[in-house]
Protein backbone atom coordinates (compact mmCIF):
# COMPACT_ATOMS: atom_id res chain seq x y z
CA UNK A 1 0.00 0.00 0.00
CA UNK A 2 3.00 2.36 0.07
CA UNK A 3 2.63 3.52 -3.78
CA UNK A 4 -1.25 4.29 -2.50
CA UNK A 5 0.20 6.17 0.60
CA UNK A 6 2.54 8.16 -1.67
CA UNK A 7 0.26 9.45 -4.27
CA UNK A 8 -1.83 10.60 -1.46
CA UNK A 9 1.20 12.50 -0.32
CA UNK A 10 2.01 13.90 -3.77
CA UNK A 11 -1.63 14.87 -4.30
CA UNK A 12 -1.62 17.14 -1.14
CA UNK A 13 2.04 18.47 -1.81
CA UNK A 14 0.70 18.84 -6.10
CA UNK A 15 -1.91 20.92 -4.58
CA UNK A 16 0.01 23.19 -2.24
CA UNK A 17 -0.08 25.87 -4.00
CA UNK A 18 -3.87 25.96 -5.04
CA UNK A 19 -4.51 25.93 -1.04
CA UNK A 20 -2.12 28.83 -0.66
CA UNK A 21 -3.60 30.96 -3.89
CA UNK A 22 -6.13 33.53 -3.23
CA UNK A 23 -7.41 33.44 -6.68
CA UNK A 24 -8.59 30.42 -7.95
CA UNK A 25 -12.18 30.05 -8.34
CA UNK A 26 -14.64 27.44 -8.30
CA UNK A 27 -14.75 24.85 -11.36
CA UNK A 28 -17.26 26.35 -13.95
CA UNK A 29 -20.29 24.51 -13.74
CA UNK A 30 -20.12 23.79 -17.70
CA UNK A 31 -17.04 21.44 -17.03
CA UNK A 32 -17.63 18.52 -14.66
CA UNK A 33 -14.96 16.72 -13.15
CA UNK A 34 -15.10 13.99 -15.29
CA UNK A 35 -13.72 10.59 -13.61
CA UNK A 36 -12.34 7.73 -15.86
CA UNK A 37 -13.68 4.09 -14.91
CA UNK A 38 -11.83 1.95 -12.83
CA UNK A 39 -10.18 -1.07 -14.66
CA UNK A 40 -11.44 -4.10 -13.41
CA UNK A 41 -10.19 -7.44 -13.35
CA UNK A 42 -13.47 -9.39 -13.51
CA UNK A 43 -13.93 -11.64 -16.49
CA UNK A 44 -15.85 -11.18 -19.28
CA UNK A 45 -17.05 -14.33 -21.09
CA UNK A 46 -17.18 -12.76 -24.37
CA UNK A 47 -13.71 -10.91 -24.32
CA UNK A 48 -11.02 -11.60 -22.71
CA UNK A 49 -9.72 -9.61 -19.81
CA UNK A 50 -6.60 -8.45 -21.10
CA UNK A 51 -9.08 -7.06 -24.82
CA UNK A 52 -11.39 -5.67 -22.61
CA UNK A 53 -8.47 -3.97 -20.11
CA UNK A 54 -6.53 -2.34 -23.50
CA UNK A 55 -9.67 -1.02 -24.77
CA UNK A 56 -10.50 0.50 -21.60
CA UNK A 57 -7.28 2.18 -21.13
CA UNK A 58 -6.99 3.84 -24.60
CA UNK A 59 -10.49 4.79 -24.23
CA UNK A 60 -9.84 6.56 -20.47
CA UNK A 61 -6.69 7.77 -21.71
CA UNK A 62 -7.61 9.54 -25.05
CA UNK A 63 -10.83 11.04 -22.69
CA UNK A 64 -8.14 12.54 -20.49
CA UNK A 65 -6.15 13.89 -23.30
CA UNK A 66 -9.61 15.42 -24.75
CA UNK A 67 -10.71 16.42 -21.79
CA UNK A 68 -6.92 19.12 -21.14
CA UNK A 69 -7.55 20.25 -24.67
CA UNK A 70 -10.85 20.91 -23.51
CA UNK A 71 -9.51 23.38 -20.59
CA UNK A 72 -8.04 25.91 -23.33
CA UNK A 73 -11.40 26.74 -25.28
CA UNK A 74 -12.75 29.61 -23.85
CA UNK A 75 -10.78 29.45 -20.19
CA UNK A 76 -7.86 31.76 -19.67
CA UNK A 77 -5.85 32.85 -16.05
CA UNK A 78 -7.01 31.21 -12.74
CA UNK A 79 -9.84 29.44 -14.90
CA UNK A 80 -7.48 27.55 -17.20
CA UNK A 81 -4.76 26.66 -14.64
CA UNK A 82 -7.58 25.26 -12.02
CA UNK A 83 -9.09 23.25 -15.04
CA UNK A 84 -5.79 21.41 -16.13
CA UNK A 85 -4.93 21.06 -12.59
CA UNK A 86 -8.03 19.07 -11.88
CA UNK A 87 -7.58 17.28 -14.60
CA UNK A 88 -3.79 16.29 -14.61
CA UNK A 89 -5.40 15.57 -10.85
CA UNK A 90 -7.58 12.79 -12.40
CA UNK A 91 -5.07 11.41 -14.62
CA UNK A 92 -2.76 10.60 -11.53
CA UNK A 93 -6.13 9.17 -9.75
CA UNK A 94 -6.42 7.22 -12.68
CA UNK A 95 -3.13 5.96 -12.41
CA UNK A 96 -3.29 4.50 -8.87
CA UNK A 97 -6.71 2.93 -10.19
CA UNK A 98 -4.81 1.36 -13.23
CA UNK A 99 -1.67 0.27 -10.77
CA UNK A 100 -4.10 -1.89 -8.15
CA UNK A 101 -5.11 -3.80 -11.49
CA UNK A 102 -1.98 -4.17 -12.76
CA UNK A 103 -0.90 -5.50 -10.01
CA UNK A 104 -3.84 -8.20 -9.84
CA UNK A 105 -2.91 -9.32 -13.51
CA UNK A 106 0.57 -9.75 -12.61
CA UNK A 107 0.11 -12.01 -9.30
CA UNK A 108 -2.02 -13.86 -12.04
CA UNK A 109 0.44 -14.35 -14.08
CA UNK A 110 3.58 -17.14 -13.99
CA UNK A 111 6.10 -16.09 -11.63
CA UNK A 112 3.39 -13.60 -10.29
CA UNK A 113 4.71 -13.38 -6.53
CA UNK A 114 8.66 -12.06 -8.33
CA UNK A 115 6.93 -10.16 -10.69
CA UNK A 116 5.09 -8.12 -8.52
CA UNK A 117 7.96 -7.86 -6.01
CA UNK A 118 10.29 -6.83 -8.70
CA UNK A 119 7.58 -4.13 -9.72
CA UNK A 120 6.58 -2.98 -5.95
CA UNK A 121 9.90 -2.12 -5.93
CA UNK A 122 10.01 0.47 -8.52
CA UNK A 123 6.50 2.20 -7.08
CA UNK A 124 8.65 4.80 -4.10
CA UNK A 125 11.12 5.96 -6.39
CA UNK A 126 8.53 6.43 -9.39
CA UNK A 127 6.43 8.70 -7.42
CA UNK A 128 9.71 10.70 -6.01
CA UNK A 129 10.83 11.23 -9.67
CA UNK A 130 7.49 12.30 -10.59
CA UNK A 131 7.49 15.00 -8.07
CA UNK A 132 11.25 16.16 -8.64
CA UNK A 133 10.52 15.94 -12.05
CA UNK A 134 7.75 18.09 -12.15
CA UNK A 135 9.40 20.67 -9.70
CA UNK A 136 12.15 20.90 -12.40
CA UNK A 137 9.59 21.51 -15.22
CA UNK A 138 8.10 24.24 -13.22
CA UNK A 139 11.02 26.08 -12.38
CA UNK A 140 12.67 25.67 -15.89
CA UNK A 141 9.63 27.09 -17.73
CA UNK A 142 8.67 29.85 -15.04
CA UNK A 143 8.51 32.50 -16.95
CA UNK A 144 5.53 33.78 -14.99
CA UNK A 145 4.03 32.02 -12.57
CA UNK A 146 1.72 31.07 -14.35
CA UNK A 147 3.90 29.65 -17.36
CA UNK A 148 5.72 27.35 -14.35
CA UNK A 149 2.08 26.26 -12.87
CA UNK A 150 0.37 25.09 -16.04
CA UNK A 151 3.93 23.09 -17.06
CA UNK A 152 3.94 21.47 -13.79
CA UNK A 153 -0.04 20.03 -14.35
CA UNK A 154 1.17 19.05 -17.82
CA UNK A 155 4.09 17.48 -16.46
CA UNK A 156 2.15 15.05 -13.76
CA UNK A 157 -0.86 14.81 -16.25
CA UNK A 158 1.97 13.64 -19.16
CA UNK A 159 3.93 11.51 -16.69
CA UNK A 160 1.06 9.41 -15.26
CA UNK A 161 -0.36 8.91 -18.91
CA UNK A 162 3.11 7.42 -19.90
CA UNK A 163 3.43 5.25 -17.27
CA UNK A 164 -0.13 3.54 -17.69
CA UNK A 165 0.71 2.93 -21.18
CA UNK A 166 4.32 1.48 -20.66
CA UNK A 167 3.05 -0.57 -17.97
CA UNK A 168 0.37 -1.67 -20.42
CA UNK A 169 2.37 -2.95 -22.78
CA UNK A 170 3.56 -5.92 -20.60
CA UNK A 171 0.29 -7.40 -19.94
CA UNK A 172 -1.89 -6.34 -23.09
CA UNK B 1 32.29 19.37 -27.07
CA UNK B 2 33.01 23.24 -27.91
CA UNK B 3 29.62 23.00 -30.70
CA UNK B 4 27.52 21.32 -28.04
CA UNK B 5 28.86 23.98 -25.01
CA UNK B 6 28.18 26.92 -27.13
CA UNK B 7 24.57 25.62 -28.84
CA UNK B 8 23.60 25.27 -24.89
CA UNK B 9 24.77 28.89 -23.83
CA UNK B 10 22.98 29.64 -27.03
CA UNK B 11 19.68 28.15 -26.03
CA UNK B 12 19.70 29.79 -22.72
CA UNK B 13 19.48 32.99 -23.47
CA UNK B 14 17.74 32.81 -27.20
CA UNK B 15 14.06 32.42 -27.33
CA UNK B 16 11.93 29.55 -29.02
CA UNK B 17 14.27 29.22 -32.33
CA UNK B 18 17.48 28.44 -30.57
CA UNK B 19 15.58 26.14 -28.13
CA UNK B 20 14.02 24.64 -30.98
CA UNK B 21 17.39 24.22 -33.13
CA UNK B 22 19.05 22.70 -30.27
CA UNK B 23 16.25 20.61 -29.65
CA UNK B 24 16.38 18.87 -32.85
CA UNK B 25 20.00 18.19 -32.65
CA UNK B 26 19.11 15.63 -30.13
CA UNK B 27 16.28 14.34 -31.60
CA UNK B 28 18.50 13.36 -34.68
CA UNK B 29 21.41 12.23 -32.67
CA UNK B 30 19.09 9.91 -30.67
CA UNK B 31 17.00 8.94 -33.04
CA UNK B 32 20.84 8.07 -35.17
CA UNK B 33 21.76 5.62 -32.15
CA UNK B 34 17.88 4.38 -32.63
CA UNK B 35 18.68 3.57 -36.25
CA UNK B 36 21.52 1.68 -35.20
CA UNK B 37 20.62 -0.26 -33.16
CA UNK B 38 17.69 -1.54 -35.59
CA UNK B 39 20.22 -2.01 -38.23
CA UNK B 40 22.54 -3.74 -35.84
CA UNK B 41 19.81 -6.64 -34.81
CA UNK B 42 18.93 -7.16 -38.52
CA UNK B 43 22.41 -8.08 -39.57
CA UNK B 44 22.71 -10.51 -36.54
CA UNK B 45 21.64 -13.49 -36.31
CA UNK B 46 21.58 -14.87 -32.87
CA UNK B 47 19.94 -13.69 -28.93
CA UNK B 48 23.68 -13.05 -28.26
CA UNK B 49 24.74 -10.66 -31.02
CA UNK B 50 21.84 -8.91 -30.18
CA UNK B 51 22.38 -8.96 -26.73
CA UNK B 52 26.13 -7.16 -27.70
CA UNK B 53 23.84 -4.37 -30.17
CA UNK B 54 21.77 -3.04 -27.30
CA UNK B 55 24.68 -2.64 -24.65
CA UNK B 56 26.95 -0.98 -27.21
CA UNK B 57 24.08 1.47 -27.75
CA UNK B 58 23.25 1.79 -24.06
CA UNK B 59 26.51 2.69 -23.70
CA UNK B 60 26.36 5.66 -26.57
CA UNK B 61 23.55 6.56 -25.01
CA UNK B 62 24.20 6.89 -21.49
CA UNK B 63 27.29 8.89 -22.68
CA UNK B 64 25.78 11.26 -25.00
CA UNK B 65 23.25 12.01 -22.22
CA UNK B 66 25.97 12.54 -19.59
CA UNK B 67 28.18 14.95 -21.65
CA UNK B 68 24.48 16.58 -22.24
CA UNK B 69 24.08 17.40 -19.12
CA UNK B 70 27.37 18.27 -17.79
CA UNK B 71 27.67 20.77 -20.12
CA UNK B 72 23.93 22.25 -19.11
CA UNK B 73 24.90 22.28 -15.25
CA UNK B 74 27.12 25.43 -15.63
CA UNK B 75 24.31 26.94 -18.08
CA UNK B 76 21.47 26.09 -15.58
CA UNK B 77 22.99 27.87 -12.86
CA UNK B 78 24.34 30.86 -14.12
CA UNK B 79 20.61 31.07 -15.86
CA UNK B 80 17.54 32.42 -14.13
CA UNK B 81 16.91 30.40 -10.42
CA UNK B 82 19.77 29.09 -11.19
CA UNK B 83 20.30 27.39 -7.83
CA UNK B 84 17.28 26.37 -7.69
CA UNK B 85 17.06 24.40 -11.52
CA UNK B 86 20.09 22.75 -10.75
CA UNK B 87 18.90 20.98 -7.87
CA UNK B 88 15.25 20.60 -9.34
CA UNK B 89 17.24 18.48 -12.14
CA UNK B 90 20.21 16.72 -10.28
CA UNK B 91 17.31 15.72 -7.61
CA UNK B 92 15.20 14.48 -10.88
CA UNK B 93 17.52 12.84 -12.69
CA UNK B 94 19.52 10.88 -9.46
CA UNK B 95 15.95 9.26 -9.24
CA UNK B 96 15.43 8.57 -12.44
CA UNK B 97 18.13 6.24 -12.78
CA UNK B 98 17.29 4.46 -9.68
CA UNK B 99 13.77 4.40 -11.68
CA UNK B 100 14.89 3.03 -14.71
CA UNK B 101 17.29 0.11 -12.98
CA UNK B 102 14.06 -0.75 -11.18
CA UNK B 103 12.02 -0.66 -14.14
CA UNK B 104 14.17 -2.37 -16.24
CA UNK B 105 14.99 -5.04 -13.27
CA UNK B 106 10.57 -5.72 -13.72
CA UNK B 107 10.93 -5.48 -17.41
CA UNK B 108 13.47 -8.41 -17.64
CA UNK B 109 10.72 -10.99 -16.34
CA UNK B 110 8.01 -8.83 -16.81
CA UNK B 111 6.84 -11.25 -19.83
CA UNK B 112 8.79 -14.53 -18.30
CA UNK B 113 7.36 -17.68 -18.91
CA UNK B 114 8.20 -21.07 -18.05
CA UNK B 115 10.08 -21.41 -21.08
CA UNK B 116 12.04 -17.91 -21.12
CA UNK B 117 15.86 -17.94 -20.95
CA UNK B 118 18.01 -16.51 -18.52
CA UNK B 119 19.45 -14.84 -21.63
CA UNK B 120 16.14 -13.52 -23.40
CA UNK B 121 15.66 -12.06 -19.90
CA UNK B 122 18.74 -9.84 -20.14
CA UNK B 123 18.37 -9.04 -23.16
CA UNK B 124 14.67 -7.36 -22.61
CA UNK B 125 16.07 -5.55 -19.46
CA UNK B 126 18.76 -4.21 -21.75
CA UNK B 127 16.10 -3.43 -24.51
CA UNK B 128 13.85 -1.17 -21.65
CA UNK B 129 17.31 0.86 -20.47
CA UNK B 130 17.57 1.56 -24.12
CA UNK B 131 13.69 2.72 -24.77
CA UNK B 132 14.38 4.32 -21.52
CA UNK B 133 17.14 6.36 -21.79
CA UNK B 134 15.85 7.47 -25.11
CA UNK B 135 12.67 8.77 -23.25
CA UNK B 136 14.34 10.73 -20.81
CA UNK B 137 16.75 12.48 -23.31
CA UNK B 138 14.02 13.51 -25.08
CA UNK B 139 11.91 14.66 -22.02
CA UNK B 140 14.71 16.67 -21.01
CA UNK B 141 15.83 18.65 -24.24
CA UNK B 142 11.80 18.45 -25.58
CA UNK B 143 10.89 19.81 -29.01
Amino acid sequence: MSHLKSSLLLLLLFMLPALHATSWRQAPESSPATTAPAPTAKNDATQSRAERQLGLVIANTKKLEADWANCYKGRTGDELDLCLKETAIRATEYYDQYIAYFREVLASQYNGEAKLKAFDKIQPNYLNWRTAQCRLEDVLHRSTVQAGYIRRARCHFRTALTSIRFLNSYID
Amino acid sequence: MKTLILSLFVSSLMPITAHAAFADTVWSQVQTYADENDACFERVTTLAEQTACVKDTNEKLNKYMESLLQSWYPVLRDGPRGTEALEKLNSSQTLWIQVRRDTCNFAAIAKNTPTTSKELSAFNGLHCVCRETIARIRELWPR
